[in-house]
């Protein structure tokens, strides 16, 4: 089956590069994807292998940002630390009339996909690797958090 | 104009397209109503060969809808509505997360200074379908 998306486009009149420093500067960043978004992140701002943590309408995720094309697009998984995760990816695009498109997609993990199916036998397994995979993110964001903290 | 239209999903198409059709959707009633059944109990009831019910049954479980177990020589079709409740349920939570997160970046988008706005109209700080 499938992956299971959403996608949504928002068409800014400000230029590539104004709405790309609102994608890739964090703090930034912040300022609208979550009430509360930390990350820990190099002098040269985000780069794949960054983690973070964003508070959002009181739910907590955890973000781990595996893809930076810079000016281009943002991507990153976040998971909840009992549920299911999902991918999400932020692409900076240039309008032909002029000034820029923000296309968000965010695609629920296969692994969260699964255990949706009842009946499959695959189902158990792949939950229990996302458990796994949640509880070691878990784990290294708390890690994150203490050092954001500290 | 800042605009975000509305969410699009190729899952849902493909959920809801296999149960666009009305005998698809009776079967799949069915099912969740009265339990497992095999393709002859279901053909007895309607106006179908039993190949034509099979069909139709293998196009909902294609879209995860339902699912078949075999019962000694017996072959019986299970409605599996989990798939079809959660994808909605994570779809409409997450539809109403990006609004917000949206209206927050066109708030941020309308109060950048002059410079920062290429184009010299007003900003429009609107959600909403296009």
């Amino acid at each position: 089956m499938e992956p299971v998306s959403l996608h949504r486009t928002v068409e800014l009149e400000i230029s590539v590069d104004s709405l790309w420093a609102l994608v890739a500067d964090p703090a930034r960043l912040g300022e609208w994807l979550g009430d509360d978004v930390r990350f820990d992140i190099s002098p040269d701002g985000l780069e794949p292998g960054a983690a973070g943590v964003v508070v959002d309408d009181g739910i907590t995720r955890f973000v781990h940002v595996d893809r930076v094309a810079p000016g281009r697009a943002l991507g990153f998984t976040w998971w909840e630390a009992d549920g299911g995760a999902s991918r999400v990816e932020l692409e900076v695009v240039e309008q032909a009339g002029g000034g820029s498109r923000l296309e968000i997609t965010e695609t629920l993990a296969e692994t969260s996909t699964a255990t949706m199916s009842a009946g499959s036998a695959d189902a158990a397994a792949a939950e229990a690797q996302l458990r796994w995979e949640v509880r070691v993110g878990a784990l290294w964001a708390c890690t994150v958090v203490a050092a954001l903290v500290r | 104009m800042n605009r975000a239209p509305s969410p699009t999903s190729t899952v849902l198409d493909d959920l809801f397209g296999a149960l666009a059709d009305p005998t698809r959707r009776a079967l799949f009633t069915r099912l969740l109503h009265d339990g497992p059944q095999t393709a002859t109990v279901l053909a007895a009831d309607r106006a179908l060969s039993r190949q034509a019910v099979v069909k139709h049954l293998q196009a909902l479980a294609a879209s995860g809808l339902a699912s078949s177990e075999r019962v000694g020589r017996e072959v019986r079709y299970v409605a599996t509505p989990e798939r079809l409740t959660a994808v909605v349920a994570w779809l409409v939570e997450s539809s109403g997360q990006w609004d917000r997160r949206i209206e927050r970046l066109l708030g941020r988008v309308g109060a950048m200074p002059e410079a920062q706005i290429d184009a010299p109209h007003q900003q429009r700080g609107t959600v909403g379908p296009e």
